[in-house]
């Protein structure tokens, strides 16, 4: 009964017609594009992706290769920037939409372009006071010119009336003959604002800024421009464009093979193992600096990672290369390269500075800090190698100075003479201890959990050269100390606190070992000189002894591990068979070999 | 929005390409050799919308300065046609348009900071006259043609000069040439009524023809001037073009005197009639002095 009543209580519901319109939608609204969306440089690269989206339709509707060329004209002094392109231009229809807002074919096919929200020819609202752009499709014999008064929009922005009324009368379409065979589209950006645009009016800044963002060819002169172009070819939107800004080619610019290796190419996969992206990389031929590669700014040229979306660089270098995400992050400077993301899915944001939060951005900005770890824990490997072999240049001119000074040491009272070889012994173990440990690090056994360090490490010092070089630095080693036991005072041969060396010295030593290794010349004295400062000091005692205390621990943990190995062989095998015999026989010389003089 | 279909006032003439294509081409080809061997040129100009001249010699031309004057929106227009020709054409290397007028910037200081000196191609193709005169008397076009020359001193540079002969001058034109005629018949030497007469048959032309060395000769004296016969032809309207090559003058550190065989050598050249590339006439205004076979094609000062 209650029910019932209710029901005839409750009033009924009557639709109004009503339309959604234009005139619903404020100006305001426009004024996230004119109070700064994009940085002048920014304003640059979106009339760029245009004309190169203009190519993309050329080569589709005609089926031939465009000319794939974007010259750009700033001209300072009259405070304007023009953009042309000569690609498939626009009719009648295309003019009409191409001054609407977000809306725009290349929405419906965001894989098929590089711009796709739509936002064109509206990025410069901010910059300029007006916006001129003429063009002309193929095989239509009219040329299309429409202006817009961005000025008068900005200024009337933020009155309450719909969006129509905001642009009514402040655009204007005109058309003329033209030749029929002509295709292109000019934007012309006129009076751009000084205040906080003149960086777009710097010719400079704009080809440095191009030489990094925007896909434009590698520079025909770097040694490895064939190569990665090579490498690239397969890959999808990786096509470049020749881009002239007043007449003078931009290209990429990346530092000499006097500078760097060569470069390496990787797949990046993500954790389920789908390839993510392509990336080329080549390591710093250089060491012991804190910017490892040496790069000419003035001429363009970079060090760290770009990461390139459609071949247009997104954000800085090292793009989500963090410190607290990135194991030794600071030696991504020690590399050049680039990423081309190849997930579809990834899309840049608005102003490109970032990805589009998707599906996938979070699984491919972890494979990318992947990358970069693996790569800059790489520059360690690539340390210690340099180290190693440094070392064992070291012990070669050690040795070679003993060798000169044992003839005259034949005469015990040429205490000058045996100060010398005291301190070069001294020398020779310190370089036998960490020439060990290297060797340690060869013949480990790698585990599941290694850190991407350690793999570094050893995958470097695993190289046959630097293998064979440390063994044969450590035979060296033994063989000199073993001839100085025969001949001099075992009272000589007692390191002294003052044949340790002193931070600076290290130092020093250090530098010259590094030039020794990039083939930079000295001179025979300068290295004797580098020896005999050695060891001034005694606060590397204090690390010596850590170092040595070290080393005995080492020791003992490796006899144990070998008295354990043999008793598990022992068990096994059998302590009495043929086989047991052979191991225990050959294992002491085996582990010398290895430098383990156990 | 409204619908316009634009046709562009100014077509260049058949005669006018002859002129630019073979004469100028030929000139500067020369004075390139002669002078800037393994060097590009400097061009300053007013190239019209069409820039055909730099185009033509685009193959001389390192860096160029283009000069359009705004002062109306048909003159705005061409402005922008000027930059759409250059990317068109992909000219923009070394370009720079100013909008300005070309004599504001040759005549004043501030104008003369805004050009990148120096030039070694000038082509002032004027739409109008030599003296058309401001009102106080000066003519803005001919102190513009003396900051050019007092700017290029140690400069060596040619100079094309094209002018209209519907020129609103204020009578100057006439009253120099009767006193230049009054001149010359005081020295005793011959012809030079008949000269003047055949100069005159030509009207304004033939002023210009007599004005023109005998100007540039008076303002240019740290140049040496070589000038090449004037060609009359029509274009838009009835034109004659000038062409003189400006060799820095290094002989006498107080300039070069303007002797009256100067004159009388630029007085004697012919003149050319161009009407279309197969009708090229060459006409004797009459000789002054001198032998008729001692004359030469070109008048030096």
């Amino acid at each position: 009964m209650k029910k019932k009543i209710a029901e005839q209580m409750q009033l009924p519901w009557t639709e109004i017609p009503a339309n959604w319109t234009i005139s619903d939608i404020g100006a305001p609204l426009l004024a996230s594009l004119a109070e700064g969306l994009y940085d002048a440089q920014e304003v640059l690269r979106e009339y760029v992706q245009n004309a190169v989206d203009s190519y993309v339709d050329f080569r589709r509707l005609t089926g031939r290769d465009p000319q794939n060329t974007v010259q750009v004209l700033i001209d300072s002094n009259g405070g304007e920037v023009h953009i042309m392109d000569r690609g498939v231009g626009m009719d009648q229809k295309d003019i009409l939409l191409a001054k609407s807002i977000a809306v725009s074919p290349k929405l419906s096919r965001p894989n098929d372009f590089v711009g796709f929200r739509g936002i064109g020819i509206w990025s410069g609202l901010s910059v300029c006071d007006t916006l001129v752009l003429e063009t002309t499709k193929i095989d239509v014999p009219f040329l299309y010119r429409l202006r817009i008064d961005f000025k008068s929009i900005r200024d009337h922005i933020y009155e309450p009336i719909p969006i129509d009324e905001l642009l009514r009368g402040r655009f204007e379409i005109h058309q003329q003959d033209t030749n029929v065979e002509d295709h292109y589209t000019h934007v012309k950006l006129v009076n751009v604002r000084r205040d906080r645009y003149q960086a777009l009016l710097d010719i400079d800044k704009m080809m440095h800024y191009a030489a990094q963002y925007l896909p434009v060819p590698f520079d025909p002169d770097w040694h490895y421009t064939p190569a990665v172009k090579e490498a690239l070819a397969s890959v999808v939107w990786t096509s470049t464009y020749e881009l002239t800004i007043n007449g003078e080619p931009v290209f990429r610019y990346f530092p000499p093979e006097t500078e760097i290796k060569k470069p390496e190419f990787v797949h990046i996969k993500d954790d389920e193992n789908r390839e993510v992206a392509l990336a080329w990389f080549a390591e710093t031929k250089r060491t012991g600096q804190r910017v490892a590669i040496k790069v000419n700014y003035k001429r363009g040229e970079v060090n760290n990672f770009a990461v390139r979306i459609k071949n247009f660089a997104v954000g800085q270098r090292g793009l989500y290369a963090l410190p607290q995400d990135v194991l030794d992050f600071d030696n991504l400077d020690w590399y050049v390269g680039e990423v081309y993301i190849t997930d579809t899915d990834i899309k840049p944001d608005t102003n490109r500075r970032s990805f589009q939060r998707s599906f996938r951005s979070d699984d491919v900005i972890r494979a990318l800090k992947k990358f970069y770890t693996t790569v800059a824990t790489s520059s360690r490997g690539w340390s210690e190698e340099v180290n190693t072999l440094a070392l064992c240049e070291n012990v070669k001119d050690a040795v070679y100075a003993i060798e000169k000074l044992l003839p005259s040491s034949e005469n015990m009272s040429d205490e000058k003479n045996l100060s010398s070889i005291a301190n070069y012994v001294a020398t020779l173990e310190e370089y036998q201890d960490k020439l060990k440990k290297a060797l340690n690090k060869i013949n480990a056994v790698d585990m599941p959990d290694d850190s991407p360090r350690t793999q570094a490490e050893r995958r470097y010092l695993r190289k046959s050269y630097v293998k064979e070089a440390v063994e044969l630095a450590l035979g060296k080693i033994s063989r000199t100390l073993d001839q100085l036991m025969l001949i001099v005072p075992a009272s000589i041969l007692q390191p002294s606190d003052s044949s340790k060396q002193n931070g600076t010295n290290k130092r020093k030593q250090s530098k010259a070992r590094t030039a020794r290794i990039k083939g930079d010349h000295i001179t025979a004295n300068e290295a004797l000189s580098t020896q005999a400062i050695a060891g001034n000091s005694t606060d590397i005692n204090i690390e010596q002894s850590i170092a040595s205390s070290e080393a005995k621990k080492q020791l003992t943990s490796l006899e144990l591990a070998i008295n354990a190995f043999l008793a598990t062989v022992a068990a096994v095998v059998g302590e009495g068979s043929e086989f047991y015999r052979q191991i225990e026989e050959r294992l002491p010389s085996e582990l010398r070999r290895r430098g383990l003089d156990v | 929005m409204s619908k316009r279909i634009s046709n562009s006032k100014f077509t260049s003439s058949e005669a006018k390409n002859y002129i630019r294509d073979i004469f100028d081409f030929e000139i500067i080809r020369n004075f390139k050799h002669e002078h800037y061997q393994d060097q590009s040129l400097a061009y300053l100009g007013l190239p019209g919308e069409g820039i055909l001249d730099v185009l033509s010699w685009r193959q001389f031309i390192g860096r160029w300065t283009g000069v359009q004057v705004v002062d109306t929106s048909y003159n705005a227009e061409i402005a922008d046609r000027i930059v759409q020709k250059v990317l068109l054409n992909r000219m923009e290397r070394g370009f720079e348009l100013l909008r300005d007028n070309i004599d504001e910037l040759l005549a004043t200081e501030a104008g003369q900071q805004q050009l990148k000196w120096p030039y070694q191609i000038v082509n002032l193709d004027y739409y109008g006259g030599l003296v058309n005169a401001a009102e106080n008397g000066n003519s803005r076009r001919l102190n513009a043609l003396r900051g050019l020359f007092a700017r290029q001193i140690d400069v060596s540079f040619v100079l094309f000069l094209t002018l209209n002969l519907r020129d609103r001058d204020r009578g100057e034109l006439t009253r120099l040439v009767n006193a230049e005629e009054e001149e010359l018949s005081g020295l005793e030497i011959q012809g030079v009524s008949e000269c003047f007469t055949g100069h005159r048959e030509f009207g304004n032309a033939g002023e210009l023809k007599i004005y023109v060395p005998i100007f540039l000769g008076a303002i240019a004296n740290r140049h040496s001037l070589i000038f090449h016969p004037p060609i009359l032809y029509q274009g838009t309207q009835q034109m004659i073009h000038f062409a003189v090559r400006c060799i820095p003058y290094k002989a006498d550190s107080a300039g070069r005197i303007f002797r009256t065989k100067d004159h009388l050598s630029c007085l004697n050249l012919p003149l050319y009639l161009l009407h279309n590339r197969d009708d090229l006439r060459k006409v004797d205004l009459g000789y002054i002095g001198i032998d008729k076979d001692e004359s030469l094609d070109d008048g030096r000062l």
